[in-house]
């Protein structure tokens, strides 16, 4: 991968572990990677499940509720391609399937005084380029 | 209890100078640091048979240089520049933090490897814009960050910061007290960079965010730099030129916790609870025994999760002892009593390693504290690759 500087907002490479995420996002479905043996869940994806060691894993969907773990805004650019976003707001969101499956994201379409931690969320998917769309999230019920 | 405490000793400090884009490469940085230390030892280079770092450079986006001399400087080319290559007994080298460099130098010279060890920190400001991820891939664990602007580690340390004010009812004005008595704390420090400019609590306030509500004042300040220790036999210290600070013990992580995040406050509590355990069972001591503790603030809520973590504290009070003075130079715990990396500059945990021999071997001149025979450092996040160390005044 040549390192071009770019204005553009930096998109994901899937490798061989993510590619079945991308594309899920791409088809506009959150999934998660889930061991076969106990059921645990992992974000990002692993090489082995690390509740009980199991290495058959697997992408299952999940409802793209979560909460509001914690977040942060940024009213300057972290790079070129986010100056027309600002102020961005970037948040770790609790996915409702499983304590402690947390996600790094951004919140749209959310006033930043408004937000507590614990508040409903729901996933919805942004298209970046044709081939890519990444996952955000918005306030539930709106 | 562990076999071997206060068996070895660091023996000597030395520090280049720390600037801003200073013109000068890395290696002649380091060398200058590295014949501070061995001159503040009694040592010459002829003396060292051992030398160790984590030459690693932080890169965000994709065009952050790594040429030798320049970005980085190994073990390898150190000791080729200090002519010690042909004599070098052992070297070691991590992608951890420094402070696993000085553990495995301690093994080192337990294990009757080598008698002197440099252990060093070189790292400087790149080009341009510090974090600004501009490249079109991200590739790896970035692929998880950097699409969502989740690339600069500020944005990580502000998460933690705001679900912690968020949980125990905090903000910004909880922390002014302590930033402001910390950048006091660098008055009385020759080494620090900023050294000279003082800092009101309004100050702290009134600073610019950088990641609401992490502001440019609760981030280390990145230097050109370098800061090195000489370690050696507790017996052979006894006669260099200083007293020597007795390593008393040490305990590292490998917590690795959720990994949807770089870093989460739940875990760093985990993590830094998991190392404090350790690390009180090796030596035997508990927190009380503490008398001031340099609590590695690349950021500056790591200061609160470390003093919880390691037990000083319950999980969400540390705030409230800082804001009434708990930390303070003449507090019940004197913190980052040189300024820390905040105020002394960004050398990945050196500062909190060079002020706890400082204070145990009774030469932190102004800052010294009182009756400072044990001395905490703990460096990075609680997380894997982090390490705590206790170091004891010789008796």
């Amino acid at each position: 991968m040549t390192a071009t500087a770019t204005t553009q907002r930096p998109l994901p490479v899937p490798d061989t572990l993510s590619t079945p995420f991308w594309a899920a996002a791409r088809d506009h479905a959150l999934h998660m990677q889930r061991c076969d043996s106990c059921g645990h869940m992992a974000y990002p994806p692993e090489i082995a499940c690390r509740a009980c060691g199991g290495d058959h894993l697997h992408f299952a969907p999940v409802s793209g509720r979560a909460t509001l773990h914690s977040w942060t805004v940024l009213h300057e650019a972290p790079a070129p391609g986010f100056r027309d976003r600002l102020p961005l707001i970037l948040a770790v969101v609790e996915l409702e399937e499983q304590p402690g499956l947390l996600m790094s994201t951004n919140l749209v379409d959310a006033d930043p005084a408004a937000l507590r931690i614990g508040m409903p969320l729901r996933a919805w998917f942004e298209n970046i380029t044709d081939q890519c769309a990444l996952v955000q999230f918005r306030p539930a019920g709106r | 209890m562990w076999a071997h405490r206060n068996k070895v000793a660091v023996a000597g400090v030395g520090y280049s100078k720390l600037e801003r884009r200073s013109g000068r490469t890395l290696a002649a940085l380091t060398l200058e640091a590295c014949d501070a230390a061995l001159a503040d030892a009694g040592l010459l280079r002829s003396d060292l048979d051992g030398i160790a770092t984590s030459p690693s450079m932080p890169r965000y986006g994709g065009r952050k240089g790594v040429d030798e001399g320049i970005d980085i400087v190994t073990p390898w080319y150190l000791a080729d520049l200090l002519g010690a290559a042909g004599r070098v007994q052992w070297i070691g080298s991590t992608n951890g933090m420094v402070t696993q460099s000085l553990i495995d130098s301690a093994l080192a010279i337990i294990a009757g490897l080598c008698d002197h060890v440099l252990v060093y920190r070189s790292l400087h400001v790149p080009e341009g814009r510090y974090v600004n991820f501009d490249t079109a891939h991200a590739v790896g664990t970035d692929q998880y960050l950097a699409p969502y602007g989740f690339s600069m580690p500020p944005a990580w340390a502000a998460v933690v910061l705001r679900r912690y004010f968020e949980l125990h009812g905090y903000d910004r004005r909880d922390f002014a007290h302590y930033i402001a008595a910390n950048r006091a704390n660098a008055q009385r420090n020759p080494h620090a960079y900023w050294r000279g400019k003082s800092l009101s609590e309004a100050d702290y306030i009134d600073a610019r965010m950088i990641a609401d509500p992490l502001s440019i004042l609760d981030c280390d300040i990145p230097v050109d730099g370098c800061c090195a220790l000489i370690l050696t036999s507790a017996e052979r210290a006894r006669h260099l030129r200083q007293p020597p600070a007795l390593l008393t013990g040490f305990a590292a992580s490998a917590y690795q916790g959720a990994s949807g995040t770089p870093m989460n406050l739940e875990d760093m509590w985990s993590g830094a609870r998991a190392l404090g355990r350790r690390l009180w069972d090796m030596t035997g001591l508990t927190p009380a025994d503490v008398d001031t503790a340099q609590l590695y603030d690349g950021f500056s809520v790591l200061v609160l999760t470390w003093l919880e973590g390691m037990g000083f504290c319950r999980d969400g009070e540390g705030l409230g002892l800082l804001r009434d003075g708990y930390g303070d130079l003449d507090g019940k715990l004197p913190i980052n009593t040189g300024g820390g990396a905040l105020g002394e500059g960004r050398l990945h945990g050196m500062t909190q390693l060079a002020e706890a021999v400082a204070q145990v071997t009774d030469r932190a001149g102004v800052r010294q504290v009182p009756g400072g025979a044990c001395a905490l450092a703990t460096i990075s996040n609680g997380l894997a690759k982090s390490t705590a160390f206790l170091f004891s005044r010789d008796s």
